[in-house]
């Protein structure tokens, strides 16, 4: 019984199996007494864990909840920050003080959800072909909620940059982790941990060497090369994945590690502007182009025949592409923003900031 | 805390929300004690998300009032137990007192043989789930003890749906090798 039919089993169980392949295993569940035996352990299984008791919430909990709301209390501030390891803390608070609050802000596990009342306080966005640059990012610029932000080169290149910079930190943090265990357990456990992050910074720097092929930034020496490095690395990352070569993820593990981030924090600028529809275009063909540039931007759509706002939590699910909504604006969700609202043009504001 | 001001919602926002509290709430807090270990703090953390996601309303859609629950339920714990493992390794010789073992299940009605046999059972399998590795511990119980769609926990986890299924399948041999006898075929 290989691997792969066992986890095809377990797709089965919960319907996730494809028709054609669902047909195929039907077939051989009914020919093969041993496989049939393990879809019922399978199953088995699911009613044991699903034996055990739930724990009710107490009388309480409503009442109680209910006052908490009455007197204004507000969310627990846990719910936007990411839960790092405190070796990875230590290790930023060695380089800096505000690398390490910059890390522990600039947090994968925020939700993508439209700004909160805080959130208007600044927002992403830079005169259009603006030569001033991008700054870099600044601790100063912490502990806020994400903000919708225009599609515009400024803040694409903006988010592809935090993200680089957020999803190689997690990388370097997660191999921490798992470095001492490369040797005792079978790759593909470690590759599918490390994989959604490894797929999300080769995606934020498609982004950006995009852009950098179509004039539309221009990068630093230092940050170019970093970048350079980064996707050495990570294509090491990802040939280790497809050939499930521990040797050749040690070597991009430690080669991670040995990185200097810093450079990928570098200031870069916009030096040519496109219109807004060729922009577009453009970035609706990377998009469709590459799975891991879809993992890499989160978008919602704005507006739409109901005036509601409608919220897609990205997960590198193609079907879930705002693009293909109709009469909703694709708003670029930017956790990191460099400019006041006072900058920002109002008609680019998203429903949701001015509710 | 943030403290702010927001305005109330509407009704039907609000029928929602009760809604979801009479649904959800009883989960995530089954959820949160096996992340935690701790019945007490798993109320607190389904109350906590229950709070965030008033705070929330007018941003979330009532379809997704559920993923949004256990993704901020489960950063609760994470934050909960990184501030916790960050004690221990201050205090390793001070024992941790806070954690309350689950709610017991009233089983008043069995006969002594059969309960000493169901909770000796029972306590394997908390204890299987308890050593699974913690994505995909975190994972069986979204997706095997909660019933979430491999896109739900997808969303909750931030990771691929692909990935999802992986660790779940990876969880099952886990599991299944712990209690394998347990399972009646």
């Amino acid at each position: 019984m290989t691997d792969r039919f066992e986890h095809e089993l377990s797709e089965f169980l919960d319907g996730r199996l494809p028709s054609g392949r669902r047909e195929q295993l039907l077939e051989r569940l009914a020919t093969d007494p041993e496989a049939a035996v393990r879809l019922r352990e399978l199953e088995g299984t699911q009613a044991l864990a699903r034996a055990l008791p739930t724990q009710a919430v107490g009388p309480e909990f409503t009442d109680t909840l209910w006052e908490r709301i009455r007197a204004g209390e507000g969310s627990p501030d846990a719910i936007f920050r990411a839960p790092l390891p405190w070796t990875t803390k230590i290790r930023y608070v060695a380089a800096g003080a505000a690398a390490a609050a910059l890390v522990l802000t600039l947090s994968k596990f925020t939700t993508p959800s439209a700004p909160s009342d805080t959130t208007t306080e600044r927002v992403a966005t830079a005169p259009s072909g603006s030569q001033g640059g991008l700054r870099p990012y600044e601790p100063g610029l912490l502990a806020r909620s994400p903000v919708l932000a225009p599609l515009r080169p400024e803040t694409v290149a903006q988010a592809g940059q935090f993200e680089c910079v957020e999803a190689v930190s997690a990388l370097q943090s997660r191999t921490l982790d798992v470095v001492q265990a490369i040797d005792e357990v079978d790759p593909r456990e470690v590759v599918v941990e490390l994989d959604p992050f490894v797929g999300r910074a080769r995606g934020s720097a498609e982004i950006i060497r995009w852009m950098q092929r179509a004039d539309l930034v221009k990068l630093q020496p230092q940050f170019d090369t970093t970048l350079a490095l980064t996707e050495r690395i990570l294509e090491r990352f990802h040939r280790a994945n497809s050939q499930n070569d521990a040797q050749l993820l040690r070597v991009a593990v430690e080669d991670l590690q040995e990185l200097e981030i810093e450079g990928l924090r570098q200031k870069f600028d916009i030096v040519c502007c496109t219109s807004p529809e060729d922009f577009l275009q453009d970035l609706r063909e990377q998009i469709q182009r590459s799975a891991d540039v879809r993992r890499a931007l989160r978008f919602v759509v704005t507006g739409g025949t109901s005036g509601q706002m409608t919220i897609d939590i990205q997960v590198g699910e193609p079907r879930q592409l705002p693009f293909g909504f109709s009469g909703g604006e694709p708003m670029l969700i930017l956790q990191r923003f460099d400019a006041l609202p006072s900058e920002l043009p109002t008609e680019t504001l998203a429903p949701a900031t001015r509710r | 805390m943030r403290s702010s001001s927001i305005p109330t919602p509407d009704p039907a926002t609000l029928v929602a929300f009760n809604r979801a509290m009479a649904d959800h709430a009883d989960g995530l807090k089954t959820f949160a004690a096996r992340m935690l270990g701790d019945s007490l703090a798993a109320e607190d953390v389904a109350q906590d998300a229950f709070l965030a996601l008033y705070r929330h309303l007018e941003q979330v859609p009532a379809s997704a009032y559920r993923p949004w629950l256990y993704r901020v339920a489960r950063n609760l714990c994470l934050d909960q137990l990184r501030r916790r493992k960050f004690k221990l390794r201050l205090f390793r010789d001070v024992e941790r007192d806070d954690d309350q073992p689950l709610v017991p299940v009233d089983r008043s009605g069995d006969r002594p043989d059969q309960l000493a046999e169901t909770r000796e059972a029972r306590e394997r399998i908390e204890a299987a789930i308890e050593t699974l590795p913690p994505k995909f511990r975190e994972t069986f119980l979204l997706c095997e003890m909660q019933g979430l769609s491999y896109e739900d926990a997808a969303a909750i986890l931030d990771c691929p749906v692909k990935t999802v299924s992986t660790r779940l399948f990876r969880a099952r041999q886990r599991f299944k090798a712990a209690v394998g006898d347990l399972i009646k075929v």
